[in-house]
């Protein structure tokens, strides 16, 4: 089959080729699902070099558990989000806190003017990381889909297996649990009468 | 009475979450190089779906094993054939030299030839 060709096969069609052997299958899915565990990995964990290793050994479970891989299952990327949110919780256990510690690079921090705003986005998003880690698996993942992925509720429920109310519940409770562990940190990170 | 915390506006979280989704984070060509590696590294072998199987050219173990059998009664009806049956050969080339086959002598090989060579 030619490469474009496969390009249109969804995740597990290509996986059950990679597992029997089409090496063809394995760059495409190297290409499709690397950077969406990555960027997962990067909201979660705030640094680069550990949102790497987090997303290379996610992509090895995948690899081994390829010829095993029940097409009726959930879906390859539903599978990769659970494993990454898994992978990147221990490391933050680990860790010990959820900002990363003095090896961390700066996102963007520099001289030029709006340095101060740019380290006020930094310390937002470092307590919005720590935030999402609090949350229960489903509303995470659920809150993930919505807003970093940009799904519907719909196929959301679909990849989940659940119905679109509980989508609906999940978000709702994901995003008022956000809320309320974000509240204390209001005023530091510049959230002042809704600004 | 202490005043209730108020949690974060739904306009604010929303806002962050939009920044937290605009974050960059294209994997390196390196990270790319080493899942790939890994990938392969990892690969079964292909599987090979075409190759002949030589015992089902002969109708599986149930014609392998009549094969065989129809073999062995084959030799063994021409080492020794039953009385009814005759001799194959001279079937197909005649009694006289039916008689000839049937000497026991070794002097249809030459053998004979050697005793006369002088010593």
């Amino acid at each position: 089959m030619p490469l474009d060709a496969q390009d249109e096969l969804d995740d597990a069609d290509l996986l059950a080729r990679y597992a029997a052997g089409d090496r063809a299958a394995a760059r495409i899915l190297t290409g499709r699902l690397t950077p969406i565990v990555y960027s997962q990995a990067l909201r979660l964990l705030g640094d680069r070099t550990e949102a790497e290793d987090v997303a290379q050994e996610a992509m090895v479970r995948l690899w081994r558990i390829a010829p095993e891989w029940d097409a009726g299952r959930a879906k390859v990327t539903t599978w990769l989000y659970r494993v990454t949110a898994n992978l990147c919780t221990d490391r933050l256990r680990k860790r010990g806190r959820v900002e990363p510690g003095l090896d961390h690079v700066p996102e963007q921090v520099d001289d030029t003017p709006g340095v101060e705003a740019q380290m006020q986005q930094n310390a937002r998003r470092s307590a919005l990381r720590a935030a999402l880690a609090s949350l229960p698996e489903r509303q995470s993942l659920a809150v993930a889909l919505r807003h970093f992925e940009g799904f519907s509720n719909p196929e959301i429920a679909e990849r989940l297996e659940v119905s679109v109310e509980a989508v609906e519940s999940l978000l709702s409770r994901g995003k008022r649990a956000l809320k309320a562990a974000l509240a204390d940190r209001k005023d530091e990170l510049g959230y002042v009468d809704g600004h | 009475m202490v005043t209730d915390r108020e949690d974060m506006a739904d306009t604010d979280l929303d806002m962050l979450l939009d920044d937290m989704a605009r974050l960059n984070a294209d994997p390196s060509p390196e990270l790319l190089g080493r899942v790939l590696d890994d990938a392969l590294a990892m690969q079964p072998l292909p599987h090979v779906h075409d190759s002949p199987n030589v015992v089902s050219i002969f109708g599986g173990w149930t014609g392998l094993s009549g094969l065989a059998a129809a073999a062995c009664a084959g030799f063994f009806i021409g080492f020794s054939p039953p009385a009814m049956i005759q001799d194959p050969v001279s079937l197909l080339l005649g009694d006289e030299i039916s008689m000839l086959d049937t000497d026991a002598s070794i002097s249809g090989f030459g053998w004979d030839l050697e005793e006369d060579v002088p010593g």
